[in-house]
Formats: C-alpha cells, structure tokens, sequence
C-alpha cells in the first residue's frame, strides 16, 4: 500500500471539501470498507485522505 | 485510543490496520486476522459499542474512540452473558471465528433491542424486532464459521433474546 498523508475533519462538509482542495489524489474516507480493500491491493492510492467520520452530519433534510 | 478501559497509546504508520494495531502493537491477539478483506468477521470488534470488521479501517481513525474486544467483555473471571451462552450451546469448535461471532452478537443483540431492521424483517417500520433464527442467521451473517458451528450459535444467540 502505498503512504499517504491523513486529516481527520469536523464540523460542515465544506470543512471537508476545503480540506481536499488544491490537494491531488486526494480521497474522502468514512468507514473504509470499499478504499481499503482497494488499497491493500492497489487499486486505489489515495495520496491523502481525508475523514469524514467526525462531520456534523447526522440528518437527512 | 481507549481499549478495553484503558488508554493505549502507540506511533504507528497511518497504513495499520485497526486489527493489526490491536494485535501487533498493543498484544491483544484475541481479533483474529481471518482473511484482511472484509469478508469473514473473524475481526470484529465494538467502537462505540458498535461492530466493525478491524481489519479494513486504519487504527488512525480511532483516536479519542473506545474500542472494545473480545478481552474486554469478561468482567474478571465472570464471563460476558453472550461468552456464557456460547459455552452452554456449544456455540464454536476450533475456535477461530469466535471471538469475531461474540462480539458481533454482543452488538447485534443491542441492535435487536434498539429495533433496527434487518434485511429479512417482514415489518420496516415496527418498533420491536423479534429474533427468529432466520433473524439471526441473517444478521450475523458477516460473521462466518469454517467449522459450521452455526446450529450452536444461533442457539447461543436465541436464548439471550428469549431471555
Ligand atoms: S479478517 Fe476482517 S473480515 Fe476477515
Ligand atoms: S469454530 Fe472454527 S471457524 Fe468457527
């Protein structure tokens, strides 16, 4: 797997959208199940990601 | 991280896996590594009191969060209630998958409680879930057993709902 760099955000989602920004091979990850496994066989490789676990996000409108 | 009660704190690359942190740098070998792809549950564990496959989510996402594992349920040398009825109904053979099966009932039975449909529930909207073997079987069904022990742990898992 390849190293890459990870940023735990929280708050509104453009907190997250900010976060990625400007950044290339950049990747949202909540609970990992998909990118992971992609990752482990390199299929995917993210070069940062970026968390979104702790966004403030819990309602659906 | 908080496991188990305890605050552990390690350095470790962001590429650890939460099952491998647990088990190669805090010594607590009781997730087993079944198949690293998501596919067997023999890794589960509780965050937050809710289930997750260990092996495919980074230990970095866990800082600050409570992990339980299966060394954690015991109170001492009293066993956890689901521990006990896996015992009594002969819920496992070698072993492997099993602490993996008991933290996934652990959490599927509060999910049971907590009326959260499954795949197989007739009624969506019904406020309590009544765990029918078919029930069961379908919400642990994450969790295999390669020494087919499942007659036992659905027997397991069916006298903790009756209870
Ligand atoms: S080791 Fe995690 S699901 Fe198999
Ligand atoms: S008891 Fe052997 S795999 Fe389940």
């Amino acid at each position: 797997m390849k190293l890459f760099t990870y940023a735990k955000v929280a708050g509104g989602a453009s907190n997250a959208l900010a976060e990625a920004k400007g950044k290339t091979g950049s990747h949202h990850i909540a609970g990992g199940t998909n990118l992971i496994d992609l990752m482990k066989e390199n299929v995917m490789a993210p070069a940062h990601l970026v968390d979104i676990n702790a966004l403030e996000l819990n309602q659906i409108e | 991280m908080t496991v188990n009660g305890e605050t552990k704190s390690v350095s470790i690359d962001p590429r650890t896996s939460l099952l491998d942190a647990l088990r190669e740098y805090m010594g607590l070998t009781g997730s087993k590594k079944g198949c690293d792809h998501g596919q067997c549950g023999a890794c589960t564990v509780l965050v937050d009191g809710r289930r997750i496959n260990s092996c495919l989510t980074f230990a970095v996402m866990y800082q600050g969060q409570k992990v339980t594992t299966i060394e954690g349920l015991a109170n001492g040398d009293q066993l956890h209630a689901v521990q006990q009825a896996f015992v009594k109904h002969d819920g496992f053979q070698c072993g492997y998958c099993t602490p993996g099966q008991i933290c996934s009932a652990v959490a599927m039975l509060a999910e049971a409680k907590a009326g959260c449909a499954s795949a197989v529930t007739a009624d969506l909207a019904a406020a309590n879930v009544t765990l029918t073997d078919e029930e069961i079987r379908e919400r642990m069904s994450g969790n295999l057993c390669r020494c087919g022990a499942y007659p036992g742990i659905v027997e397991a898992i069916r006298s903790l709902a009756e209870a």
